[in-house]
């Protein structure tokens, strides 16, 4: 033994009976740490516990200062337990490795019966527990850090903006702290999982950028979220782009982000491999990822899967704990229950804009059916009225021809006024005449047509009003038209009836053209003119019973035409510039199971 | 001379009608209703007949299709106030058809028609 041992055990030896010094032979074996000082805080003893804690061999700390040999730097307030005789502070104490110790130290001030002073030191380790505390600390910051995320996500009603709150969560360093992060949602309208969105940098230099611009400033999360713009299609970010291609079919189910949605549990894939050896390869994943190490958390709403969250630490290589795993499907679940509320939410709103509109279609109805009710009213009135007059008209108007042809030499003053009232009684005639055909529908006698010959027809019955107007007359029809199957007669009255208007356009001339030609299932005929239009004030109003911009009109030719096509079941339709003329289409439907036939046959 | 008889309730239309035929050289008889129109076939034995498609008491179609019943050869001229008739077919039975008009042109143009064919045949 060393003679500075010998003089310590001596010195031990004063406060103990020699029998506990035999005890304090063992307790040097012992493996809690282990230390007897003196008065002067010197090294008395040192048992094997201490060596190991400290690294230091007995004999490099016996007869050296205690609180220089364990590098004691700070220590908590003492406290003092049973009486004045025993304290107890944590401390931090030089590890063996260097870097700080915790430690637990338990001093009972000794004194032996020569008055001699001294104490005996129990140290803890306080690593463990230490260690414990912090990751405990962590995982209270970590479930707050969800909370705040799921609050942000709970405040905001944008899908997109949900999608962006979810990654800017997942990868900021307030957040979860993953490098980089993406998100793909199902989409049943088009039946695939959709990249929808991506963020994080593409490599080592853009990280350094973004994180270092990121510290300068103190942001929350919530801060930190609002910053983001809405995804703009002309200028994708990396990790959008990168989130876009990896959209697959949902029904490609041996790819592997389908299985893994199907799964509907966590996956992760080590060194391009899935870690639980099952489903799918990631390989096409890997490629397009960049990286071989990622996470994937299923986006679950009402046990339903609506998509998948996928992170990785490809820049920082910082290995994926299972802390960091948890953390993911806590915020996988709040996302996946923010989409669902989101897609309930547009539901909701597609119902009632689908119910508004139905509304509005049933009050169109309403008004449509009163107005029709109001015409047929008036229609009947009118019809009563024409059909009284009639008679009386043609005997006025005869009797004023007659006279006319009876008298040979008649003075001009008789003669005129003899031919005003013929004109005048013909202007009425043709005006009762139409209002009695409107106010006699009959139902069409559908038989089969040949329109571009019908149309030649129309323009032949009114060549002598043609060459008056200086209206030049064309009817271009398809090489080979089906035969339509309407009603001969009635088309034939609504095509004269569209031409006179068309005519009475162009009282100074111009081009009067009807085109026929072969539709799906059908013919269609426009005849377009190049007189003077209609403004939209009178366009509103020219399928009204009675309306008329004509001084000789009875304003049913058009509502008459319009009404015969829709007796077919088609519709006129009008379209007019004013100054450049007006065109008026209808279409009519083939002759089933008819040949193209060509024209004129 | 061809003798033509005209049933038509209006009066005013009556004597138009038998100013104008008669001018064009024509005997005319006259009848304002349907039952005294078929009498009249039988006591005046026309050449063709001009008749109001509605008259009173009897449809016009009704006492046409009387009158072809025993004159079959009988050429009939239906005068209407509308341009179409078509949807009652007994209307195709008559040898012609004329809308209503002041202008009795047309009128005189399908009598004298029908009464050159007649002559004819």
């Amino acid at each position: 033994m060393e003679p500075a041992q010998l003089g310590a055990t001596s010195r031990i030896e004063a406060f103990l009976p020699g029998s506990a010094v035999d005890v304090l032979r063992v307790l040097g074996a012992w493996t809690v740490p282990f230390v007897m000082v003196d008065a002067a805080d010197n090294v008395l003893f040192w048992n094997r516990g201490a060596a190991r804690l400290y690294g230091i061999a007995e004999n490099g700390a016996v007869g050296r200062n205690f609180t220089e040999v364990v590098g004691e730097t700070s220590a908590s307030p003492h406290f003092t337990v049973q009486g004045i005789s025993t304290r107890r502070y944590e401390a931090a104490h030089r590890a063996p490795e260097g870097g700080d110790l915790p430690v637990m130290v338990t001093r009972t001030e000794l004194q032996a019966p020569d008055g001699t002073t001294g104490a005996l030191i129990l140290v803890t380790d306080l690593t463990e527990s230490k260690a414990l505390e912090r990751r405990l600390a962590r995982r209270v910051a970590q479930l707050s850090v969800i909370r705040e995320i799921a609050e942000c996500l709970q405040s905001e009603m944008s899908l997109e903006r949900i999608l962006r709150s979810i990654l800017v969560g997942a990868t900021a360093s307030q957040g979860l702290r993953f490098n980089r992060a993406y998100l793909l949602l199902v989409n049943e309208q088009r039946r695939t999982l959709e990249g929808r969105d991506g963020i994080g940098p593409v490599d080592a230099d853009e990280a350094e950028r973004i994180w270092s611009r990121l510290a300068q400033k103190d942001r929350t999360l919530r801060e930190l979220m609002d910053e983001y713009e809405p995804i703009a299609e002309g200028a994708l970010s990396a990790a959008q782009r990168t989130a876009r291609r990896l959209t697959v079919s949902l029904d490609d189910t041996d790819r592997f982000l389908i299985w893994a949605l199907s799964a509907s549990a966590t996956v992760h894939v080590e060194r391009g491999k899935v870690a639980s050896g099952a489903g799918p390869g990631p390989s096409p994943l890997v490629e397009i990822l960049g990286v071989e190490t990622f996470v994937v958390v299923p986006l679950k709403a009402a046990d339903r899967p609506v998509g998948l969250l996928i992170a990785d630490n490809a820049i920082t290589k910082r290995a994926i704990t299972p802390e960091d795993v948890d953390m993911l499907e806590l915020l996988g679940l709040q996302a996946g229950h923010a989409i669902e509320r989101t897609r309930l939410t547009d539901e909701i709103a597609r119902e009632v804009a689908f119910l508004e509109a139905a509304t509005l279609e049933i009050r169109k109805n309403q008004e449509r059916l009163v107005q029709a009710e109001r015409l047929s009213a008036i229609g009947e009135m009118a019809a009563r009225v024409a059909h009284e007059i009639r008679n009386p008209l043609v005997a006025i108007g005869g009797f004023a021809r007659s006279l006319l042809q009876r008298t040979p030499h008649p003075d001009e003053t008789t003669r005129e006024s003899l031919e005003v009232i013929v004109d005048e009684v013909r202007r009425l005639e043709s005006i009762v005449g139409e209002v009695l055909d409107f106010s006699r529908q009959v139902p069409p006698r559908i038989g089969s047509l040949d329109l571009a010959r019908l149309a030649r027809e129309a323009g032949d019955l009114l060549r002598f009003e043609l060459e008056q107007a200086g209206v030049r007359w064309e009817v271009d029809a398809d090489e080979r038209l089906p035969a339509a199957a309407a009603d001969r007669d009635q088309i034939f009255q609504a095509l004269v009836n569209v031409l006179r208007n068309a005519i009475h356009a162009m009282p100074k001339g111009g081009a009067l053209s009807v085109r026929v030609r072969a539709i799906a299932h059908g013919l269609e005929v426009a005849v377009n003119d190049t007189g003077e239009g209609m403004p939209p004030e009178v366009l509103a109003h020219v399928f009204e019973p009675f309306y008329t911009t004509k001084p000789t009109g009875s304003g049913l030719g058009l509502t008459i035409a319009a009404q015969i096509v829709r007796d077919h079941h088609g519709e006129l339709k009008l379209d007019s510039r004013e100054g450049e003329g007006t065109t008026v289409t209808f279409r009519l439907p083939a002759v089933e199971g008819a040949d193209a036939q060509d024209p004129g046959h | 001379m061809p003798k033509i008889l005209v049933i038509e309730d209006e009066k005013n239309l009556r004597l138009l009608y038998k100013q104008d035929l008669e001018r064009d050289g024509y005997q005319v008889v006259t009848a304002a209703t349907a039952p005294e129109g078929i009498a009249m076939v039988e006591a005046e034995h026309p050449d063709l007949v001009v008749m109001d498609i509605r008259l009173p008491g009897m449809d016009g179609l009704e006492a046409m299709s009387k009158v072809l019943e025993k004159h079959p050869r009988m050429p009939v001229v239906l005068n209407s106030a509308y341009s179409s008739y078509h949807e009652n077919f007994m209307s195709w039975a008559a040898d012609a058809y004329v809308v209503k008009s002041a202008d009795t042109d047309e009128l005189r143009a399908r009598v004298r028609e029908l009464l050159q064919s007649r002559s004819e045949a």
